[in-house]
This record gives structure tokens, C-alpha cells and sequence, in this order.
């Protein structure tokens, strides 16, 4: 028995080391950043890339997260007479919490691994070590746009999780079901205080964004330069992403509330 | 003898046009002939040790490579050779001793001056290392594009002299995915060269090549050499072909430096160690065998069983 607090003692450490080792990372990332910026065309390219290209998915989703939400609230709701709240209810716990967090899962699945994959890849071809040859900064050159990238692409695709998710509840709810199509947009029209709500919501979502970017492109820097070790890094990114969204979706609720 | 090379005379006497490498590298002669001390040579290694892990990569490695020179480094695999060039490249930190590069020391640099230092070296990655969503064009255009401010149509003559100078301007439209692996190191070769560096390192530059390839990246090194006055350190294995290119022979084995010095008296070198090498016995000094416990136990094949 005395064995488990040392083995959590030793895990904690581990653990606060990692985030030791992240924040230091970051720091890199960040001041690599304003030298980066200076080849435009790379930001844009990764941002069409990792944001555009992940439109597809992104909406479908919502959709579909939409018309289930519908579903449900109404049966839920009509049990107590209360099908005029659904409005409101759909709109809230989109657009401060299932927006943001399902949009991100999805998105480090889409676009996370897609970075960490190549840049995985690069390593082991030695691309990176070769533009080290030539005096360029891969930090500069291939992680600080992805990592820009993915912070700004993931707080845009939210909103448009978040509104094709409304425009499914609307589907469902009212087209099919037949609640009236005044409430449905009134009572989200008036509970729904955009500062408080949206932006909140959509500041989640940059977190998370920052989160994904450095998650992805630490994995695939660090990934061990073989086959294996890039699935490695590919997994890991999906894992530790899923956990750091969903961690600090509380931390960032418990202050926003 | 400079008027032979330069072809023309000045209007004050012999106009010397060689490139400052190859007109140290002629000083040094000189000097060498006269008694004098030599001027520093381009890579000074001193004492170098590494260990990864518990494996003790090198252990009092010694040597220099006199400026202009090409150097080859051999030993059996796995003695670190590419450990030895991204300790020159300060991409990989060593544990103790001197690498000096350009008469600074590698270790000591900070990370602007490291890739200052970088600017006036070349590699040539074992295959190629190519940016494989960049065409030939833009490979080669690369260090010259994130590196200077030179206009756009400079940089394109620049990398069409480069493409020209390994045989593939033809090919600069091309992206790294549809070329051989002889006509990537070729570009990878192109653009190592593009900073016109003083220094360029060869990472196994004739594995898997055909014969032609090689002869091309023979002929290429030789070239190369003799026209931009470069340093060079090849990494091979393939005696033939280093007899023809190198000027001096470091043969490294099991952490040490086992024989130095021209080819030729290196090639000569008595040594069981250095014969077993070059001569390519399969068994020797170096063991064919990995240690292992002994046999009759790995077969059960004691006695009393």
C-alpha cells in the first residue's frame, strides 16, 4: 500500500514536469513568432490548409449535433410544457459548451494529426535538420505558422459549428416537429447575451485552439524518427488534446460563470 | 603559376583572383615549405569524447582538416560518423573536448552565431533530405531566398548556375518526388552549395547510387573542390571511390581515431585493425560476432542436461 502514494507522487512530478516542459515550448513558439510573420504566404498557406480544409467536417457535424439536439430538448421539454425554452436551451449549450468542445475534438482529429504527422515525417526525412543546415529555424519555418494557424482557425470553425448546429435544432425542432418557428428564434434571440455567451464561447475555443497547435506541433517535433514513432506522436496528440480541451473547458467554465 | 591559372595579369602585376580559401590553402604551402607554422585549418577536432546513453560514441577523437583539403571519414558502421558531422554542424552537443569550426568553437556558440556559422557550411544529407512540397527550383532557391535580399531574378540565375553546375537545370520544374535518388542528392548537392559555402559535409554520398550516379557525385565532389576552393569531409564507406576523391584518410573504430593521414600511407598502414577495414574481412579485430553469452548454453547444449 505504501507503494501508491510514492507511484502518484512520481506521476504527479512527471506530470508537472510536462507542463514544465510545454510552457518552455511555448515560450520558443511565441517568440519565434513575430520573425515568422514575416513570410505571410506560409501563415496563409497553413491557415487554408488547416482551417479551410476543415470546414467540411466541421459543418457536417454540427449539423447533425443540431438536429439530435432538437430531437432530444423537444421530448425532454414537452414533458413539462415547456417546448418554448428549446430556443434557448439549444443556443446556450452550444454556444458555451458544445461548440467549443466538439468543434475542438473533432478538429484536433482532423488537423492535429495532420501537423504532427508531417512534421513527424520531416524529422525522419531530415528536412528539419537539413533547413538547419541552410540557417533556418524550423521553429520559425514550419511550427510557428501551424501553431498560429490552429489558433486562429479553431475559434472561426466553432462559430460555424455553432451555427450550423442552430440551423439543425431548427430543422428538426420546428420543420419536422412543428414547434413554431417565432419561438424557436425569439426565445434564443432574447436569453442569448452575446458578449457573456458567444464571445465567451468562442474565447474557449482560441484556447483551445493554442492548445491543439502546441500539443501537435511539440509531438511532431519531438516524435522519435521512425515509422513507429510518428504514430506514436499521432496518437499522442489526439489523446493529450482530448484531455487538455476537456481540462481546461472546467478550469475556463469555473471562471467565465 | 598563378598567371597559368588566372590567365590574365594586372595592370600592377600578377592579379590574383583564386578564392580566399584556396589562396590560404596555397599560403600554407609555403609557409609548410619554408618551416613556418601553418595557418589554422578549418575544422580542429581535439579530445573529443560522447557518450549516448551508456554507449560511449567517441573516445579521444583527434584530427584536423587543413583548409581546401577534401577529407574522408571511414569506419565501420555505427562508430558515429554522423554523430561526428552534427557535432561539426553543433546540431548534436558533445560531452568533452574541442570542436572548432572556422577557428570557433562549436559548443560555445549562441544560437545566432551557430547559424551564422551554418551560413558558411554546406551538408549533403544521406538522401537528399529534399523539402519534398518545394519544386527542384524552389530547393535550391531556398537558403537563398530565407538568407539574403536578393532580388528575385538574381535568385533565379543564381539557381539555374547551380542546377547547371550538377547537370540538372533541366530539371528545376520538377518536385522532388518524381526524380531518382542520384538526381536528388544532385539537387540536394545544388543546394548546398547555393550559399557558396567554405565548408561543405558529405553524409554517405554514393549509397544506393548506380555506377553512373556515382561517377557523377565523384566527379561532382572533385570539381567542386578544385573550382570554389571549398573544405570538404566525406562520410563514406566505398574505398574506390574515396581514393579518387580524398586527399587524407580518417578511419575511426570503436571510438577512436585508428589511423590518420594521406591516402595512400593510410591505405598502407600495417595495422590489423585498419587492414581488416579496407580490406573487408568479415572477421577480425572488429568481431563478426555481437557479444553474446556462449553458444552451448544459447543451444542447451551443456553438459548434465
Amino acid at each position: 500500500m505504501k507503494r501508491v502514494p510514492r507511484e502518484l507522487a512520481h506521476s504527479l512530478g512527471g506530470f508537472l514536469a510536462d507542463i514544465g516542459v510545454m510552457g518552455g515550448f511555448l515560450l520558443r513558439l511565441l517568440s519565434a513568432l513575430p520573425s515568422s510573420l514575416r513570410r505571410f504566404g506560409l501563415h496563409v498557406r497553413q491557415l487554408w490548409f488547416i482551417g479551410a480544409m476543415s470546414l467540411t467536417i466541421i459543418m457536417i457535424s454540427g449539423l447533425f449535433v443540431g438536429l439530435v439536439l432538437g430531437l432530444q430538448y423537444y421530448q425532454a421539454l414537452s414533458q413539462f410544457g415547456a417546448t418554448g425554452a428549446l430556443g434557448t436551451l439549444t443556443a446556450l449549450s452550444l454556444y458555451r459548451e458544445l461548440g467549443p468542445v466538439i468543434a475542438a475534438l473533432l478538429f484536433s482529429g482532423r488537423a492535429g494529426t495532420a501537423i504532427t504527422a508531417e512534421i513527424g515525417l520531416m524529422r525522419s526525412t531530415e528536412q528539419l535538420a537539413a533547413m538547419e543546415m541552410m540557417a533556418v529555424d524550423p521553429l520559425r519555418y514550419v511550427l510557428a505558422p501551424r501553431f498560429l494557424a490552429a489558433t486562429i482557425a479553431l475559434p472561426l470553425l466553432c462559430v460555424v459549428f455553432s451555427a450550423m448546429a442552430v440551423l439543425g435544432a431548427h430543422a428538426s425542432a420546428v420543420l419536422w416537429l412543428g414547434l413554431d418557428n417565432g419561438i424557436y428564434w425569439s426565445s434564443m434571440v432574447g436569453s442569448v447575451d452575446f458578449g457573456h455567451d458567444l464571445l465567451g464561447g468562442v474565447f474557449k475555443a482560441a484556447v483551445f485552439g493554442l492548445l491543439i497547435g502546441l500539443i501537435s506541433v511539440h509531438q511532431g517535433y519531438t516524435a522519435r524518427p521512425t515509422g513507429e514513432g510518428v504514430a506514436y506522436a499521432t496518437t499522442r496528440t489526439v489523446i493529450h488534446s482530448a484531455i487538455a480541451i476537456l481540462a481546461f473547458d472546467f478550469v475556463l467554465t469555473a471562471f467565465l460563470m | 603559376m598563378l598567371n597559368a591559372v588566372t590567365g590574365r595579369r594586372g595592370r600592377y602585376g600578377t592579379l590574383t583572383r583564386f578564392p580566399p580559401t584556396q589562396v590560404q590553402a596555397l599560403n600554407d604551402a609555403i609557409a609548410n615549405s619554408r618551416g613556418e607554422p601553418v595557418a589554422a585549418p578549418v575544422v580542429r577536432v581535439r579530445d573529443l569524447a560522447t557518450r549516448l546513453g551508456d554507449k560511449r560514441i567517441f573516445d579521444g577523437v583527434t584530427f584536423d582538416v587543413p583548409a581546401g583539403s577534401v577529407l574522408a571519414l571511414m569506419g565501420p558502421s555505427g562508430t558515429g560518423k554522423t554523430t561526428l558531422l552534427r557535432h561539426l554542424t553543433g546540431q548534436q552537443p558533445y560531452d568533452a573536448g574541442s570542436v572548432q569550426v572556422f577557428g570557433q568553437e562549436v559548443a560555445a556558440l549562441t544560437h545566432r552565431d551557430l547559424y551564422a556559422l551554418r551560413r558558411r557550411m554546406g551538408m549533403l544529407f544521406q538522401h537528399g533530405a529534399l523539402l519534398t512540397d518545394l519544386s527542384v527550383f524552389d530547393n535550391v532557391a531556398f537558403p537563398l531566398r530565407e538568407n539574403t535580399d536578393l532580388p528575385e531574378r538574381l535568385i533565379r540565375t543564381l539557381v539555374l548556375m547551380k542546377l547547371q553546375a550538377v547537370g540538372l537545370r533541366g530539371a528545376a520544374g520538377l518536385m522532388p518526388s518524381e526524380l531518382s535518388g542520384g538526381m536528388a542528392r544532385r539537387v540536394a548537392l545544388a543546394r548546398a552549395i547555393a550559399l557558396d559555402p567554405a565548408l561543405i559535409l558529405y553524409d554517405e554520398p554514393f549509397v544506393g547510387l548506380d555506377p553512373i550516379a556515382v561517377a557523377a557525385v565523384v566527379e561532382l565532389i572533385r570539381t567542386l573542390n578544385r573550382t570554389l576552393g571549398l573544405t570538404s569531409i566525406v562520410v563514406a564507406h566505398e574505398i574506390e571511390h574515396l581514393r579518387r576523391v580524398a586527399d587524407r584518410l580518417v578511419v575511426l573504430s570503436g571510438g577512436k581515431v585508428i589511423a590518420q593521414g594521406a591516402v595512400d600511407d593510410v591505405l598502407a598502414d600495417p595495422s590489423p585493425m585498419v587492414r581488416q577495414f579496407l580490406q573487408g574481412l568479415s572477421d577480425g579485430p572488429v568481431p563478426f560476432h555481437y557479444p553474446a553469452a556462449p553458444l552451448a548454453g544459447d543451444f542447451g547444449l551443456e553438459r548434465g542436461r
